[in-house]
């Protein structure tokens, strides 16, 4: 992984906005500190400095030279903070606990920052002071400072923690930031991995998830259940395929022989005009099967959805069953319609009037016949907001565990060997209730076979 | 071989195959004077292929314009409705009018 790379993450980019956020924070926070408490005592001693010069400097006006050195020998001996200085003219000490007059210049705030030797029991140090110098009328000087070594210490502990602080944060928040970006990073590696691994053509692969269940889980369970769909679609479309093409192949080869068979030997005119009779209506069997397939992948493609209208079930029903009634007589089968009028439902008309047409097709074809008492009946009902279609034949039925079976393309079972059909119309029944978002059911008619439509209105 | 006994300027009303006869406006069969008793949808049939009579209509035909089905059944229902509409109209008379024509599908012509 290439640290560019991890640069480049968004939760980086994130990382790093809050870091010079919480940066500038700190660096407020501690600057306020810093103003509230150093800055404090520099104004107050400032303050307090400048009321003593100016207490002296008026001692000086009233009792003159006398008064002030008194005062400024009484006030040094106080060993605190405080430091004094009165010189005469000539630069000799008249009184203080100062050695000498400070090397450097008063600031532009009249104050002068100097060091000093102090005197403590341990011996001499080395003290920084601040402080403030007038000249006296008749030439004399006059200094009042105080002693800072405490509050300088107090400065560089707080500036020193405030580096700290600060270089702190950057730290933690840009390797707290990396490592998130790493992860991050290594779990989008992974779905990239893994997209690209599907997009060579490894339908099976899925991307991890970390079990934390956190978004980019619920993003990898997502994705995966979308994964799940494609290839179990792409499945479906595989097995369509080989069976399409598998289950049209032998009567093409079967259509095939006939015509070289019947080329081989001479024959007279009326059999060469029955081998293209069976030719054709072989012909018309394979293109029944090819409009069958065709009609499902209609009823599955979304543009079957945008035609859908208001339609009268109750009449596509109704007329289903009128085409199939002469078929049934024949069959000797009673067909009867349980429909009340107005039934109503948004659909596409094609779709349904063929699902139907399937199942009634396939209660006489494969219901109870050569016998007596074979009954088909339709019914349509409204319930539970709900058309319900059933198409019920009193034959052998299904057994249970072929019920799921039968709905897929190309599924004829052993009973029916000897009855024409391709093993498509009950798969165009179930794409259709998948259409109408509604679902088929195959039940025990008790006896025979009950296929039933429940499709939301 | 299709005789047309309408106003030539008024909307064609009546409909004829032979001796077979057909009133769009009081919906009533005849064949050689006789009346024929037709259900809504073997009248609708009969009046498609006395329109294209001479003509070969297949079996999708039937389907599109007098079922309004655009799919094949799988089993043949056309066939049992044709021999139905067949024994109505041929039946009792000598010449038959609807004729099968086979792999294809049927006519509806009078002999010449
Ligand atoms: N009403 C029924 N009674 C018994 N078996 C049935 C019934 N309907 C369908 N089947 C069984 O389900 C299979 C699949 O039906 P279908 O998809 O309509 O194909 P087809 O009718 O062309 O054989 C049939 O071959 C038959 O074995
Ligand atoms: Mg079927």
């Amino acid at each position: 992984m290439l640290l560019t790379n991890l640069l480049k993450t968004s939760t980086f980019r994130l990382a790093v906005i809050y870091l010079a956020l919480f940066v500038t924070s700190v660096i407020a926070l501690l600057g306020y500190i810093y103003w509230n408490t150093a800055g404090f005592l520099a104004r107050q001693t400032d303050q307090a400095v400048e009321a003593e010069i100016q207490g002296l400097a008026e001692q000086y006006a009233q009792g003159g030279l006398p008064l002030l050195v008194h005062t400024v020998i009484q006030r040094s001996r106080d060993p605190r903070q405080s430091l004094y200085l009165v010189l005469d003219p000539r630069g000799n000490v008249l009184a203080g606990n100062l050695d000498a007059k400070p090397a450097a210049l008063q600031g532009p705030d009249g104050y002068v920052e100097f060091n000093y030797q102090r005197r403590t029991m341990e011996g001499v140090e080395r003290h920084a002071a601040r402080a403030r110098y007038i000249e006296l009328p008749e030439g004399f000087f006059l200094l009042v400072g105080r002693d800072v070594e405490e509050r300088r210490n107090i400065e560089s502990l707080i500036t020193a923690s405030l580096i700290w602080a600060v270089a702190l944060t950057l730290g933690l928040g840009l390797i707290g930031g990396l490592i998130m970006s790493r992860n991050m990073l290594a779990r989008l590696d992974d779905i990239n991995r893994t997209s690209r691994e599907i997009m060579r053509g490894d339908l099976a692969r899925r991307i991890p998830v970390s079990g934390t269940g956190d978004e980019l889980d619920q993003l990898a369970g997502n994705l995966n259940n979308m994964l799940e769909q494609i290839e179990a679609l792409m499945m479906g479309m595989r097995e369509v395929t080989d069976n399409v093409a598998h289950d049209l192949r032998s009567p093409l080869n079967r259509l095939r022989n006939r015509l070289e068979v019947t080329l081989m030997k001479p024959a007279s005119e009326a059999d060469y005009k029955e081998v293209l009779e069976k030719t054709i209506s072989e012909a018309d069997h394979l293109l029944t099967t090819f409009n069958a397939l065709l009609s499902i992948a209609r009823a599955e493609a979304r543009s079957s959805r945008e035609s859908m209208v208001d339609v009268d079930v109750s009449a596509l029903v109704l007329d289903a069953v009128e085409l199939y009634e002469p078929v049934a007589e024949e069959a000797n089968l009673t067909l009867k319609a349980e429909v009340p009028s107005g039934l109503k439902l948004f659909a596409n008309r094609e779709i349904l009037s063929q699902a139907i047409a399937n199942l009634i097709d396939n209660a006489i074809k494969h219901g109870r016949k050569g016998e007596d008492g074979g009954e088909i009946t339709v019914t349509a009902a409204l319930s539970q907001g709900r058309v319900v279609l059933s198409v019920a034949d009193n034959g052998p039925g299904i057994p249970e565990a072929d019920r799921a079976r039968v709905l897929e393309r190309f599924v004829r079972l052993e009973a029916s060997r000897n009855t024409p059909g391709s093993g498509l119309g009950l798969s165009l029944a179930a794409a259709a209730a998948r259409l109408h978002n509604g679902q088929i059911e195959l039940s025990d008619a008790g006896p025979g076979l009950r296929v039933t439509l429940s499709l939301p209105v | 071989m299709l005789a047309r006994r309408a106003n030539p300027d008024s909307v064609q009303t009546k409909l004829s195959v032979g001796d077979l006869e057909l009133d769009l406006l009081t919906r009533k069969v005849q064949r050689a004077g006789q009346d024929i008793d037709l259900q809504p949808r073997e009248f609708r049939l009969l009046e498609y292929l006395m329109k294209h009579s001479g003509q070969v209509v297949t079996r999708t035909m039937l389907l599109e314009n007098v079922w309004e089905y655009h799919f094949d059944p799988q089993t043949n229902v056309i066939d049992v409705h044709i021999s139905r509409l067949r024994s109505k109209i041929d039946k009792n008379f000598e010449e038959p009018l609807l004729h099968t024509i086979r792999g294809a599908g049927y006519s509806l012509r009078a002999a010449d």
